[in-house]
């Protein structure tokens, strides 16, 4: 690989109380990121996107691929919350997919991981999976709990940057992916790698998106 | 003002058949299609370098002469040396301006070549790498004289402890502007790359101080080239455990490397806009050097374009020469670039 990737993974909860609106919005979201990071020369020739989904299990509907060559999936909405799938499929993409720095190679950027979620884990297993994320911290994560139900303890177990979007219009969804778009492309900018909250620099929020403190 | 120029994979400048366009069933199978255009434009940056809450806290800053691309040549008895920068396409498009900055050196019993990248995460970086490419200089010039009637033994210590001291100050001055300017510390954030060359009382000494990524390499005197120092960085691209000024950088400051003087025909110190595209330097050195040595016409592998310039070294045009050579495209590597190259003049070699 000659060319040095920022990835960025989008974890869509595609359970069935996402039903309707809400995995409508997210799909033209995730349509609307990618037309504004094939806008931005920097993610043209460094972004490359991964769309996972969760319910009963968790899917990888696209691999790693660069912007230009990404096209965003379907998404239909049914089943549980399988949690704990999801983590442990994005570890493995991790472990798979990700170029670290070696005295041979330039690794990619820090993966940028963007979770959206409206309830709570139905599954038993997200807890070591979070513990693992914790623990090797291997990307920068943001949680999003969407809607009201979202168990916003549960997305701070597996990161400290919780935004909450209480208003799952397709308004706040489109508002919420300006922002994912705007952090991918400010992210190739030089950080700190040491956990002193200089690690990531988010934009602001838009309105209707508030930190979790 | 706005200019928009065109990545040689625009489709005005490919032969590739559009989408649904005929193809001539007896042509060559096409090959896989260029990667799409990026679309790069370049601004002007609309406030002033030096930020007006800067202006009184570091005054002596207040007339940099600041240019999105400057090139140097400076030349002693022992050492030639060529510095060439220029702003990024990143910033370029962003209506930024270049956070790395550079300062050289050159007399006939010594050579300091510094190169400095502010974070792009932090809003004051390029007035931190500016400020520390001016304080590591300096301070290896005031500390030289004493140096020099030192005795001999002393002399890779003592320059290596001015390197560390000018990067030291630099924190300091960096600290005590950001209070007093109503800022943090961080806000000044950037790596330093520092080398120094002495040569008094029959002794040289070669000296290496580093605090982030960026580079050094030298190219030994049996073409072998080497990377004296790791540099800081992690598991990815773009991640510094320690910056100018954090808490702990007086650590790295520290942390001399002495080389052996008498075996190195050529060095280059360098921001990671050039490490980074060039990684890594062990297999990529070679070419690096020889490229600045001859000129060059060709392209490396991996890169899209490096456009044909004369040689750097032992040129009069030499400063114009690097600044060509800065203009090389790489997909993906859109970073400032700043590089210092010293070559050593024939017959200098030892002491």
């Amino acid at each position: 690989m000659s060319t040095r990737r920022l990835p960025v993974y989008i974890l869509a909860d595609t359970s069935g109380s996402m039903q309707g609106t809400p995995i409508e919005s997210v799909k033209a979201g995730i349509g609307q990121l990618h037309r504004d990071l094939m806008s931005d020369p920097q993610a043209i020739e460094s972004a490359y996107l991964s769309i996972i989904t969760f319910s009963d299990t968790a899917q990888q509907l696209v691999p790693l691929t660069e912007v230009s060559a990404f096209s965003p999936p379907d998404l239909y909405a049914r089943g549980q919350t399988n949690f704990g799938d999801a983590l442990r499929l994005l570890i493995d993409c991790f472990d798979t997919e990700i170029v670290r720095t070696t005295p041979e190679q330039k690794g990619d950027w820090r993966p940028l991981v963007f979770i959206l979620s409206d309830g709570a884990p139905t599954d038993a297993t997200w807890q070591q999976y979070a513990q693992t994320l914790a623990e090797r911290r291997p990307a920068n994560i943001i949680a999003v709990a969407c809607g009201d139900q979202a168990d916003v303890g549960v997305l701070k177990n597996v990161t400290e940057i919780v935004i909450q979007m209480r208003d799952m219009s397709p308004d706040a969804f489109r508002a919420f992916f300006k922002f994912v778009s705007a952090s991918v492309k400010q992210t190739s900018a030089k950080v700190g790698s040491v956990p002193d909250g200089g690690s990531i620099t988010l934009p602001p929020p838009p309105p209707g998106i508030t930190i979790v403190p | 003002m706005l200019r928009r120029f065109l990545s040689p994979h625009d489709p005005g400048t490919t032969s590739v058949p559009a989408p649904g366009a005929d193809v001539d069933p007896s042509s060559p199978p096409a090959s896989t299609p260029p990667p799409v255009a990026a679309g790069w434009t370049e601004k002007e940056p609309e406030q002033p370098w030096l930020p007006e809450a800067l202006r009184e806290v570091m005054p002596s800053l207040a007339t940099h002469a600041y240019a999105h691309a400057d090139a140097v040549r400076a030349t002693g008895a022992a050492w030639e040396a060529t510095g060439a920068t220029r702003r990024g396409r990143v910033h370029a498009h962003a209506g930024d301006f270049r956070e790395d900055a550079m300062a050289v050196h050159v007399a006939d019993d010594l050579v300091v070549a510094v190169v400095s990248d502010g974070a792009g995460s932090a809003r004051w970086s390029r007035v931190g790498a500016e400020a520390t490419c001016r304080a590591v200089v300096d301070a290896a010039v005031a500390a030289w004289p004493a140096l020099a009637a030192a005795p001999g033994d002393a002399l890779d210590a003592g320059l290596g402890a001015a390197l560390g001291d000018g990067v030291v100050r630099a924190a300091t001055t960096l600290r005590e502007a950001a209070t007093a300017a109503g800022g943090q510390s961080r806000d000044f954030r950037c790596t330093v790359v520092a080398l120094a060359w002495g040569r008094a009382q029959g002794r040289e000494a070669m000296v290496l101080v580093q605090v982030g990524d960026g580079i050094a390499a030298v190219r030994r005197t049996d073409g072998a080239v080497e990377r004296p120092a790791a540099g800081d960085s992690g598991d990815f691209s773009g991640e510094v455990t320690c910056f100018v000024p954090d808490d702990g950088c007086e650590g790295f400051a520290r942390r001399v490397v002495a080389l052996d003087a008498a075996t190195v025909d050529a060095v280059l110190v360098a921001t990671d806009g050039i490490e980074d595209p060039f990684y890594p330097i062990a297999r990529r050195g070679a070419d690096v050097f020889r490229q600045l040595a001859e000129g060059n016409d060709a392209t490396l592998d991996g890169f899209v374009r490096q456009p044909a310039h004369g040689p750097v070294v032992g040129h009069a045009d030499g400063a114009a020469h690097l600044a060509t050579w800065l203009g090389f495209e790489k997909r993906g590597e859109n970073d400032d670039r700043t590089i210092v190259v010293l070559a050593r003049r024939a017959g200098s070699a030892g002491s």
